[in-house]
């Protein structure tokens, strides 16, 4: 059994082999055209991702749009040093953390166990069902949702009318600090698990039956073949999910915090990019915001490198 | 051979590719050095000939400009924006071709984006309408805008100088120094500062109530709305005075006016003018915001909250939906509303019978309003500009009365929103004067034609305001409520003219209120940098008192982390400037 795998897993190698050598000798002539076909897609490249950068200059100086990069004036790390000095910077950071890590995580495992409990589920048609029923609200916008998020759970709507009849304080999440973050998590959660889900269902499709079989002849239960089957078959998947999510921890949401929050939820919903978009786009102040945006680059990158590195180190996990 | 060949053609695409990079960066420098020589050839104005405002360009003149879309804007059959009556009009009349260097949505933040882009780039059209006072001081910073006091002089027609000589103190400290003039400011008419009491008088009328004259009669007035079931439905789902939508503010400031649903007529009952700056006993200028008056007004405010009179949902949900499914009868808002929510609320009941009152102050019956800002957009010409007596000379004919350039068919299917220099340019008085004549007429003192040719006269754009109440105004003439008005078959389109030009404008037309003006409308140095972080406590603060979250304690900490992190320095700039 092993020597007919691998005699069966070399043949591909060696023909790939061949054709390998092949387009070596006629790389001549054919490298002509991958480069045409590469160069609208280089062009592109060097015009709208890496001449751009230079406007990270911006950060740096007091940015005069009529005198332009090369004669505005150069004032170090003033702007990092305002965006510390400023008041708010703390709650707002807290803020910003505790909402992209809250949806980092719930973004992560509620797709995932879900994802597992459909993959149980024999009823072919009822999965379908329930796949594109939950697949809906990612594909709306959260000018919309919040809006009917509002008209439900607000002063106005149904949730509080019942809790009202009930004889109890009125429940307005959109008035009470304390609850909005965790409505701003769960309502992220809500509209995307259904669509994020959608990368484990194909992981799980990609596990070998015959191992199922294997195990079940072996004894296994349902747990034990969810534990010692699917979870190590598709945790290179997982850690992939959470690496790549890694980058967005600076990342709260400004749709969905800007259509939903006002001044009594200031303390903890106001985040990173709405501040910005008050203080810094409002006033017109191009410096400020490319200095937060540069910032929140440099932890991203610095976060998703570290992520890799630990998921090369514990599962084996790598892209290059 | 043929590796040579590729070698050369990838040379070349990234030579092009860094080339057009490294134009593309220098494009704002190259922009400035050329300058200073150009703005002294590009005066040509000063020319000894008695020059036409209302005169042809001696040769075919193209300008530039951004423009500010309205996605509702309609164009007759075989029109659009880059070819219709208007610009034809000005290129067969007048010689002047408009070119659009780019178009955005202007209901949106889209167009505000595009300015700020083309402000970043360095490089502006022509000339840009619509800016907001934070864009024009930018432009004007950067060094991109024209002093263009000479060509105003010289082309501007007697109209458009009369219209900014009416809010001429104002428009001079915004737009003028040093001589030199920067920009040409939108001018609001007054009215639209003079945000009214909106009642609904037929609620009223059945609960035997009077429009209140004090805070107490106020109170009366939302507990009745409130408890005993005005629209008779049996159900008590009525609300007593409206509070701010989820993206409202809770009263007007000197960047924010004109909209409804604030507590500005409480407040100012109170003798408080949040938001602005106003003088304090010994004459120097203070934040209103910080005043002991503001904090007895936010405890009113407060009880008046816990007692249910405010609706409970305010800053937290769609106050404007509550008043277009008619559940709202007591609202603060601008005297134009019935073009907007109270017109919704209108066409869902039609026995709705909204009427407009002021609430005074005191006792002497008078209403201190918080006065604003007229110039609340600005245009300016580019530096670059070669021809900017052209653009003055649009602004001319648009006040000249676009009616009197291209056929009445198009201009009724256009309106003048698709005219290239549309802006708010409208003496102090402005729609004022519509219902002034208009009371002339009802009271027998003047024909209707001789109204209509004064408001014509006056502006051409508002007489269709006067014409549409003519039509829909039943006897007796005196009588303003709705049983006295025809909005019956196609005359219910124009209930937003009517209702606003003929009632809303009726407190003004009284004349029983005081402005009360800001010490300044200047974005100092450090409010530039601190702002934004101060009325984020600020609007924190107050909108925690009045909901019950905060005690009314939290105003004196407000106060003091205000001036200490950084008010206290702009209190002193501005004092400072005022002084200065």
């Amino acid at each position: 059994m092993a020597t007919a795998t691998s005699t069966i897993a070399t043949q591909p190698s060696t023909k790939q082999v061949i054709r390998k050598s092949n387009f070596d000798r006629r790389n001549k002539s054919d490298l002509k055209h991958f480069w045409i076909m590469l160069s609208p897609a280089l062009v592109w490249l060097v015009l709208f991702q890496i001449v751009p950068m230079f406007g990270i200059v911006m950060a740096f100086q007091d940015f005069n749009p009529g005198a332009g990069f090369f004669k505005s004036e150069f004032i170090g790390l003033e702007n990092f040093k305002y965006m510390f000095e400023l008041r708010d910077v703390r709650q707002v950071l807290v803020n910003t953390l505790v909402i992209a890590l809250g949806k980092i995580t719930l973004n992560l495992f509620v797709p995932l166990i879900f994802a597992l409990m459909l993959n149980e589920m024999k009823q072919v048609r009822l999965v379908k069902f329930i796949q594109t029923s939950v697949y809906l609200p990612h594909f709306l916008s959260w000018v919309i949702l919040s809006s009917i998020m509002l008209q439900i759970f607000g002063y106005n709507g149904p949730v509080n009318a019942f809790v009202m009849d009930l004889g109890k304080e009125p429940f307005s999440i959109f008035q009470q600090a304390d609850l909005f973050r965790g409505f701003v998590i769960s309502s992220d959660v809500w509209k995307n698990f259904g669509f994020n889900s959608i990368i484990y269902l194909a992981a799980l499709a990609g596990i070998d039956v015959t191992l199922y079989e294997a195990a079940e002849i072996d004894g296994a239960t349902r747990w034990g073949k969810l534990w010692h089957i699917t979870l190590p078959s598709i945790q290179t998947t997982i850690a992939l999910l959470a690496i790549l999510s890694l980058g967005s921890i600076l990342d709260a949401g400004f749709d969905q915090v800007y259509n939903m929050y006002n001044p009594l939820v200031y303390s903890t919903g106001d985040i990173i990019d709405t501040y910005v978009f008050r203080a810094g786009l409002q006033q017109l102040d191009f410096s400020f915001g490319t200095a937060v945006g540069l910032l929140k680059s440099i932890v991203s990158f610095v976060l998703i490198t570290t992520g890799y590195w630990v998921a090369k180190k514990t599962v084996g996990y790598r892209i290059f | 051979m043929k590796s040579l060949n590729l070698k050369k053609l990838l040379a070349l695409v990234l030579t092009v590719a860094m080339s057009l990079a490294l134009l593309a960066g220098c494009a704002s420098t190259a922009g400035t050095t050329a300058a200073p020589a150009e703005t002294t050839a590009a005066t040509p104005a000063e020319t000894t000939a008695p020059v036409d405002p209302l005169g042809a360009q001696p040769e075919l003149t193209v300008i530039t400009r951004g423009v500010p879309l309205d996605p509702n804007q309609k164009y007759p059959e075989g029109q659009s924006l880059e070819d219709n009556a208007y610009t034809r009009m000005l290129k067969e009349k007048f010689n002047i071709e408009i070119q659009n260097e780019f178009a955005a949505s202007n209901t949106t933040t889209d167009y505000s984006q595009k300015v700020d882009l083309a402000i970043a780039s360095g490089k502006i059209p022509d000339y840009l309408t619509n800016l907001t006072y934070t864009q024009y001081r930018a432009i004007v910073k950067a060094g991109m805008a024209m002093d263009i006091s000479q060509v105003w002089d010289a082309y501007a027609s007697p109209l458009t100088k009369e219209v900014y000589a009416s809010n001429g103190a104002l428009f001079d400290s915004l737009v003028k120094k040093d001589g030199a003039m920067y920009g040409i400011p939108a001018s609001n008419p007054l009215p639209d500062f003079l945000s009214v009491m909106w009642i609904r008088q037929d609620w009223m009328d059945k609960l035997s109530l009077k429009a209140p004259t004090n805070i107490e009669e106020l109170k009366a007035l939302a507990k009745a709305f409130k408890d005993q079931d005005p629209d008779g439905n049996g159900k008590a789902d009525t609300e007593g005075l409206a509070g701010p939508s989820i993206d409202g503010k809770l009263y007007q400031d000197m960047k924010n006016m004109n909209f409804a649903y604030h507590f500005d007529q409480v407040f100012a009952a109170f003798n408080s003018f949040p938001g602005i700056w106003v003088k304090d006993a010994s004459g120097k200028a203070v934040y209103g915001s910080t005043t002991a008056e503001t904090k007895a007004a936010l405890q009113e405010l407060a009880s008046m909250y816990q007692d249910g009179l405010i609706s409970q949902g305010m800053l937290t949900s769609k106050t404007e939906e509550t008043l277009a499914n008619n559940k709202l009868g007591l609202f603060f808002g601008p005297w134009w509303f019935p073009f907007g929510d109270l017109g919704n609320s209108w066409k869902n009941d039609t026995t709705a019978n909204w009427q407009p009152y002021l609430l005074p102050s005191g006792t002497d019956g008078i209403y201190q309003a918080k006065g604003g800002n007229a110039a609340q957009s600005f245009v300016v010409i580019s530096k670059d500009a070669k021809n900017p007596e052209a653009i003055i000379k649009m602004l001319n004919i648009f006040k000249a009365g676009l009616k009197n350039y291209v056929s009445e068919e198009d201009q009724t299917t256009m309106g003048d929103g698709a005219y290239p220099m549309y802006l708010t340019f409208s003496l102090a008085e402005g729609p004022g004067m519509v219902l002034k004549e208009a009371n002339n007429y009802f009271d027998g003192k003047a024909t209707a034609d001789d109204v209509h040719a004064n408001v014509a006269n006056y502006d051409a754009y508002i007489t269709q305001a006067f014409d549409k109440i003519l039509v829909s105004k039943v006897e007796p003439f005196a009588d303003r409520n709705m049983s006295a008005w025809d909005f019956s078959g196609e005359k219910a389109n124009d209930f937003g003219w009517v209702w606003s030009f003929g009632v809303g404008l009726t407190p003004y037309v009284q004349g029983n209120f005081n402005w009360v003006n800001s010490l300044s409308y200047e974005t100092t140095k450090t409010m530039e940098k601190r702002w934004a972080n101060l009325t984020k406590l600020e609007y924190e603060t107050f909108s925690k008192i009045i909901v019950g979250q905060a005690s009314i304690d939290e105003f004196d900490t407000f106060v003091s982390q205000w001036n200490e992190e950084g008010g206290a320095q702009i209190v002193e700039e501005i004092n400072a400037m005022i002084n200065g």
